[in-house]
């Protein structure tokens, strides 16, 4: 296992070989922002919010890739900038009115990412009414907004690979592809276990917990 | 056996994989329910439910829209109440020169029947109408006048060290067929150095881009030349494991090939001393559940590892890490077959099969207002004209307006551009691309927006989903076009041109990367078309 | 054209979110809470934990609510006069009551309440204080027992045993690790000289196989549970012995089905085939252990086709089993109640101690005994000496050396006698010869086998104090009832079943009047004349950190938010993860040969099937918190008997019809589940349902070194309901406020 250095936005660092790009820009204090990705998961690389320049045809995505000798990255050109605000305008497009993540943990990765890059306008037209996703509500702790759903995978890789609790898949294809459970039963139905990993890691309002705070008897 | 072999297998049985099929699998297997679910709903051929006794799917891509838009229509309607008959619009069949084409029962292939022949299809599925094919075996690039020469060629060139396979290829400057026009040689060169394991050699026989038929052709006709080819490539990379990955579209090719495949094992072309003694070499004939997406060399990896057909990020390529984590080559039906011809012949008399300094022949697929869409062979660096006019010149008395020279995913060139070589650079340099060489013509008085929007259409209705840009821009993108067309009021060349833009650079495989391409393309390139200018009309 | 319109939440950003650890099971789930000013919790979080890496499960992620649950006793309760003799006070709680079939009984409080007073603290710690005080001067000291909470705190558990023992003057305190592990505590100390686990969880990792055995971590440990199928999808072969089919089958390499009773014939059938075929590590044996030879001799009658006849696994299974543990680089043993709850739950546990060193797989990385530690404090609750034969640190009572160090500590003097274990209390209660109990977040009525002899038991006491968040079923016996303080809402450390000491922090306030329980003890020793003066939950750990070596170099300041495992060798030592490297405890390992025993309740033809019985996912115990909680309520509302396929056709018995399940001592009413989990012959019922309580149907008899019951054997009838069935009133649970 040898080392390799390369070069990102003009500062050189050297990493063990195999270290991916994120990783690498991390330990130089560059947080290249992402949606799909976390750390506690294997990447996959399907939002391509984390692409950077490598000076290749395409632009790869900085959370799959490994570095390698001599590489020269860029994280914030104009060009990347540009393609992470159509991809934020695109996944924005179709978000239903209110996030329901911000409503209960204040955490909606998409729209910090919104405001990272300032989107005000949304130019690609709003697919929810041509195609609505629907909606879950079979679970007593689990909401599940399909229609807020960017398919980041993070909840797959939860239930299946740190949970193993093996429930959900993407089903379908193209753009009608969801999420589902065992052989796409309500998830109350399912063999899911409500262990919330899901939506610990969900990103947006796709998955949230049903509200349950109480009040005290006093 | 494979995991999607056996669901194939329970669907053509049983006719759906239903939720108590899947849950027998899963316990039998000790597989999760999620896994058969993502399976089931990725693959065009698995369905939930039976459905009615008759499937009719109706193509509704480029060439077969261009002549049967209306008969199609008018069939399914007539169809709507007949409680025999599922029918539904699918993707191309690689079935261009019978446009508009149907499949009956997902097992023959042919002509857009009336509904008055319905009947008699149903009792009698074959009669449905095929045109006649001129190109028959032995075909032009076959070096054997007859079957009792087959194979032989192999049988000589085994003897002979890796590298001199690799020298031949490299002489004759055969690029892969594909589409993606690699160095085939090199590629060898590359997987025979490549470390590891396991080792194999794939057929990629998923031809499923509008317009592309050659290679179907070349399956039915000539399977032998095909199973050489591989043969040789397993003897250079040295693999035991050799998968012919086809299309579940081509039925006929598919009883083809299971018939050389037989004679093969029968004269030991193929079995445990296929290589040389104790050095084994195989092939496996996998059909394809469907989807376009599966012709990606890393989804049909995916998919040969039974999961759902979505591309893989490169690196690493299949070269160095492909079927199960070892070196693989993948090539394509008719490069697998130039190969052997290649070798048969000779590098130099490939060479001089060209037109000046270009090499070999090739198969080309012609659809569209041809008089006679079909499978032309052609020396390389021959011009689109001579293409045409193979097919009996232009149709109906339309002249030429535009063509695609290599597959949807090659922009359209105005007839001005028609003396182009048919050969990579010449093509690309043209500004658009020689592909696959699937040619597909359209005739003057064609709306030509509507032939780019179909061609869009196509990859947004392929699209994997697994990736943002091309899952979200492709949809998006065709919807801002059929809402400029059919509502008008906004000038989306920007706006298109910037969604492509994206798409192009961050998609993870080509489907993204092309899907919006024929239309943003042909915006500049055909900037007085009337049908074209309706998506710039601004009436803010 | 749409704008993106930030909906971020106004409101929500008054939460405050508040580092601490879940209430439940012994995983000891790092999390935090966000909570809001009125101390309502909003969500959990999972927090990256030295146990859980972040990871919760649905009792952590969903189940705090019941802290907020509406029948929170806040004021002192005194029992009217009128309310003597004392007896059970709800429908339930009475013998031979039909039992309600409705679903979601708890304690009714309608029907107990009203034979209760509110009272002041002052009237009720002076009532409960002179009570207990009244019984052991009339008495003697000896007449008076407490029951310990291995769901409090170290500090609680350490001063309930410090009043037991200095202020009421009796060894007779313990908690219901005697129903737990007790067993397999008294065989590790035997056999190791260390009472709890050697390697943590989370270095299943590094095993080459685990044996996974009597336990069903998927229901039970689940977070722990996902650590062992990552390491199984990783390559890590798990081993499954259990008489029902464990939620992580699909995970295990090999999954051994053995008849109820049967593991020492099992274990010491694999050992034959170990030390038949060599597989054993002699240099180990040599080293590191004493009577090897013994335990040759003990096994060898156990030839594999011997111990199939016995176990009702094929031989081929166990040699194949036998094999693969022997010839695996490192192991790692994983046992529950399977193994520990039976009148041979110690032999069950020496066997697989024995296994352990045989193979030499003790005191390296993927190595090592664990057994899964239920409670979040059941591990802390030992340590602290909440039992009757340890003083905190396991130092024995009967040790006169030991005894006057503690009396030097304490400024008192102690008991010289053991005291009695739990069941050994009850049956003492019976015989009159204890005659008051101090009783502190447990709830022995449920939790108890053979409650008919319990609900005697608790009728026949003089006194008897309970402390507690809600009226239980033990507390409709009780004198006094004192509102005490739920976990979010206490600061104290809790040890969890690796070892690791945390701090869990509070997040919110009692509720009324409810106290600390620290804090009522603090007053009731005052009361009864000891000069008890804690400055904070700290100054206490750091007296229990002072009686008890073992948690050597542990403050709060070190602590931190991360905790650390104790043994802690120094200041900065994070503590030892793996133990036993060198030797251990006692020098060397003891081989302690067992052989095959009988359970006391055996099926016959008017008793013809077993039950075993246990817990399941989203339930805790007796329910007394989970069945509070909205979520964990709803995602499992009610009781299931599960029932193989071809006993249930033979019994005229459909999924989810209505059942009698009768045992020699009392019948339940409860719904059926048809599942292959559960062997032809066996029945499976949870404990957590007092409406269907497993309680009344098990046995009273003991495991005679552990004192545990025998919890996972009776013999019993299931026939369908005789009687028409009207549709249950479904007597749902308010969990609204007022």
């Amino acid at each position: 296992m040898s080392d390799v250095t390369l070069t990102i936005d003009g500062r050189r660092v050297t990493v063990p070989e195999g270290t991916t790009i994120w990783d690498a820009a991390q330990t130089l204090g560059i947080d290249i922002p992402v949606l799909c990705h976390d750390p506690r998961l294997d990447p996959v690389g399907v939002c391509r919010v984390c692409a950077v320049d490598v000076g290749e045809r395409t632009l790869p995505a900085a959370c799959v890739r490994a570095v390698s000798p001599d590489m020269e990255v860029r994280t914030d050109t104009q060009e990347i900038l540009a393609h992470r605000r159509v991809l934020t305008e695109l996944l924005l497009a179709d978000q239903p009115a209110v996030s329901q993540r911000e409503q209960t943990t204040g955490d909606d990765k998409l729209y910090a990412l919104a405001r990272e890059v300032k989107v005000t306008d949304i130019p690609w037209p709003d697919q929810s009414e041509r195609q609505p996703r629907g909606q879950d509500a079979s679970s007593p702790v689990i909401a599940v907004d399909h229609q807020a759903c960017i398919m980041c995978d993070r909840c797959v890789r939860a239930c299946d690979d740190i949970q193993h609790n093996d429930v959900i898949t993407r089903t379908g294809k193209g753009y009608s592809a969801r999420i589902a459970f065992d052989l796409d039963v309500p998830m109350g139905e399912s063999s899911c276990v409500s262990c919330g990993e899901c939506v610990a890691v969900c990103p947006t309002g796709a998955l949230t917990h049903q509200s349950l705070a109480t009040t005290d008897a006093g | 056996m494979r995991l999607l072999s056996e669901l194939e297998s329970i669907q053509a049985s049983t006719g759906a994989l239903t939720d108590e099929a899947l849950k027998a699998v899963a316990e039998r297997r000790g597989i999760p329910l999620y896994q058969l679910q993502g399976l089931r709903s990725f693959y065009p051929v698995f369905r939930e439910t039976a459905g009615a006794a008759h499937r009719i799917q109706i193509c509704r891509d480029g060439p077969c829209r261009l002549h049967g838009q209306a008969k199609a229509k008018a069939l399914a309607e007539a169809l709507d109440d007949d409680s025999r008959i599922d029918v539904e619009y699918v993707s191309c069949l690689g079935q261009c020169d019978c446009a508009p084409a149907v499949a009956i029962d997902d097992k023959h292939y042919g002509t857009l029947p009336q509904a008055s022949d319905i009947d008699v299809l149903l009792d009698r599925p074959n009669a449905l109408e095929r045109p006649a094919q001129p190109l028959a075996a032995p075909l032009p690039t076959d070096p054997y006048p007859t079957q009792t020469q087959h194979y032989t060629t192999s049988r000589e060139w085994l003897a002979r060290p890796a590298e001199q396979v690799i020298e031949a290829l490299e002489a004759s400057g055969l690029q892969g067929l594909g589409g993606a026009a690699f160095p085939t040689a090199r590629k060898w060169s590359f997987t025979r150095a490549a470390e590891g394991g396991p080792r194999s050699v794939i057929c990629n026989a998923d031809e499923s881009e509008p317009g592309t038929f050659k290679d179907r052709l070349l399956l039915e006709q000539a399977p032998h030349l095909i199973i050489e080819g591989m043969l040789m490539g397993a003897a250079v990379i040295n693999a035991d494991t050799g998968i012919i990955y086809l299309r579940h579209e081509y039925e006929t090719a598919r009883q083809h090939i299971e018939t050389a495949l037989e004679q093969a094992r029968a004269q030991g072309v193929l079995g445990d001393n296929a290589r040389g003694p104790g050095l084994a070499f195989d092939i496996e004939l996998f059909i394809s559940p469907g989807g376009y997406i599966l012709g990606e060399e890393t989804a049909l990896l995916e998919a040969l590892e039974d999961r759902r057909g979505e591309p893989r990020h490169k690196p690493p390529f299949p070269v160095t890490a492909g079927l199960h984590g070892g070196p693989t080559l993948i090539n394509n039906v008719e490069t697998l077959a130039a190969v052997t011809t290649i070798l048969a012949r000779g590098a130099q008399w490939w060479r001089d099969q060209g037109v000046g300094d270009y090499a070999g022949l090739k198969y080309f697929s012609v659809s569209g207002d041809v008089e006679h869409p079909q499978v032309v062979c052609l020396p390389w660096g021959s011009p689109v004209t001579q293409a045409i006019a193979a097919c009996g010149g232009m149709r109906a008395d339309r002249d030429l307006l535009a063509f695609s020279p290599g597959g949807a995913s090659t922009p359209f060139l105005p007839a001005s551009a028609a003396d182009t070589p048919m050969a990579f650079e010449t093509l690309r340099e043209a500004g658009s691309g020689l592909g696959t060489g699937a040619l597909f013509v359209v005739g003057t008085g064609r709306n030509l927006a509507d032939v780019v929007i179909t061609q869009a259409r196509f990859f947004r209705n392929e699209s994997c989903g697994k990736c943002v840009p091309c899952r979200s821009g492709s949809t998006k993108g065709v919807a801002m076009a059929y809402d400029a067309v059919n509502k008008g009021g906004r000038d989306i060349s920007q706006p298109l041109s910037e969604l492509h833009d994206t798409l192009m650079r961050t998609s993870i495989c080509g489907l993204g990367q092309v899907a919006l391409l024929p239309i943003v393309d042909a915006l500049k390139t055909f900037p007085d078309d009337p049908s074209l200018k309706a998506l710039q009309k601004d009436n803010a | 054209m749409k704008q993106f319109a930030d909906s971020a939440n106004a409101t929500f950003s008054d939460l405050t979110e508040t580092a601490t650890l879940c209430p439940y099971c012994g995983v000891g789930c790092a999390l935090n809470y966000g909570s809001d000013s009125e101390g309502v919790i909003h969500y959990a979080k999972g927090r990256d934990g030295a146990s859980n890496a972040g990871r919760l499960c649905v009792k952590g992620r969903y189940g705090f609510d019941y802290a907020a649950h509406p029948q929170r006793l806040t004021r002192p309760l005194i029992r009217r006069d009128d309310a003597y003799p004392r007896g059970p006070l709800s429908t339930f709680s009475r013998a031979n009551s039909s039992g309600p079939r409705k679903p979601g009984g708890i304690v009714d409080y309608a029907e107990v309440l009203p034979h209760f007073r509110e009272a002041t603290w002052e009237e009720a710690l002076e009532r409960a204080a002179s009570g207990l005080a009244k019984v052991r001067d009339t008495h003697g000291a000896h007449a008076l027992a407490g029951f310990g909470s291995a769901k409090g705190s170290n500090e609680e558990a350490y001063l309930f045993q410090k009043f037991i023992r200095t202020v009421l003057g009796t060894n007779n305190v313990d908690h219901c690790t005697r129903l737990c592990h007790a067993s397999s505590v008294y065989a590790l100390i035997e056999g190791i000289g260390s009472g709890a686990v050697t390697n943590v969880v989370r270095d299943v990792e590094n095993a080459e196989v685990a044996v996974i055995a009597g336990c069903n971590p998927t229901a039970n440990h689940p977070v722990a549970a996902s650590f062992m199928k990552q390491a199984a999808a990783k390559g890590t072969g798990l081993l499954a012995v259990n008489v029902r089919r464990p939620g992580m089958a699909s995970y295990c390499e090999q999954y051994c089905q053995i008849t109820p009773g049967s593991d020492v014939a099992f274990y010491n059938a694999v050992m034959h085939v170990i030390i038949a075929e060599d597989l054993h590590d002699q240099a180990f044996i040599n080293q590191r252990t004493e009577g090897f030879e013994a335990l040759a001799k003990a096994v060898k009658p156990y030839t594999p086709e011997a111990a199939e006849a016995m176990t009702g696994v094929p031989a081929a299974q166990i040699t194949a089993f036998a094999r693969r543990l022997g010839q695996a680089q490192s192991a790692m043993f994983f046992w529950g109640m399977g193994i520990s709850q039976h009148v041979f739950g110690t032999d069950n546990a020496r066997c697989l101690i024995a296994l352990a060193l045989l193979t030499g797989n003790i005191g390296r990385p993927g190595t090592g005994l664990h057994p899964l530690r239920g409670q979040n404090n059941v591990q802390g609750a030992s340590d602290a000496g909440l039992v009757p034969m340890y003083y905190p640190g396991y130092q024995a009572v009967s040790d006169a050396s030991v005894r006057e160090r503690f009396e030097q500590l304490w400024n008192v003097s102690l008991p010289e006698q053991p005291g009695l274990t739990t069941a050994e209390i009850t049956h003492a209660a019976l015989e009159g010869e204890i005659r008051g109990l101090y009783c502190m977040g447990e709830n022995p009525f449920l939790s108890d086998p053979d409650m008919n002899q319990v609900r005697k038991a608790l009728s026949s006491l003089d006194c008897l104090v309970v402390q507690d968040l809600f009226i239980t079923e033990t507390a409709e016996f009780a004198d006094v009832i004192l509102p005490a303080s739920a976990f979010m809402e206490k600061r104290g450390t809790f040890t969890n079943t690796d070892r690791r000491v945390q701090i869990g922090r509070p997040v919110r306030q009692p509720p009324g009047q409810a106290r600390q329980d620290w804090h009522i003890l603090r007053d009731l020793a005052q009361r009864l004349g000891h000069d008890w003066d804690y400055a904070d939950e700290s100054a206490v750990f750091d007296e229990f950190v002072q009686a008890a070596p073992l948690y050597a170099n542990l403050t709060y300041d070190r602590l931190g938010e991360h905790g650390r495992w104790y043994p802690c060798p120094d200041a900065n030592s994070e503590g030892e993860r793996v133990l036993f490297g060198d030797q251990f405890p006692i020098g060397r390992g003891r081989f302690v040969p067992a052989e095959l025993g009988q359970a006391p309740d055996l099926p016959d033809d008017d008793y013809p099937l077993v039950l075993n019985t246990g817990r399941q996912l989203e339930h805790w115990h007796t329910g007394v918190m989970t069945r509070r909680s909205r979520a964990l309520d709803a995602l499992a509302p009610e009781a299931r008997v599960e029932v193989h396929p071809s006993d249930a056709k033979r019994l005229g018995i459909t999924d989810g019809s209505w059942t009698t399940l009768r045992s020699r001592r009392g019948a339940v009413e409860v719904q059926a589940h048809i599942t292959r989990d559960v062997a032809l012959g066996t029945l499976f019922l949870p404990m957590h349902f007092r409406e269907a309580a497993a309680n009344l149907l098990t046995t009273p008899e003991l495991d005679p070194f552990g004192k545990i019951p025998q919890f996972k054997i009776c013999a019993v009838a299931l026939a369908p309901l005789s009687t028409p069935l009207t549709p249950p009133q479904p007597d749902a649970v308010s969990h609204a406020a007022g």
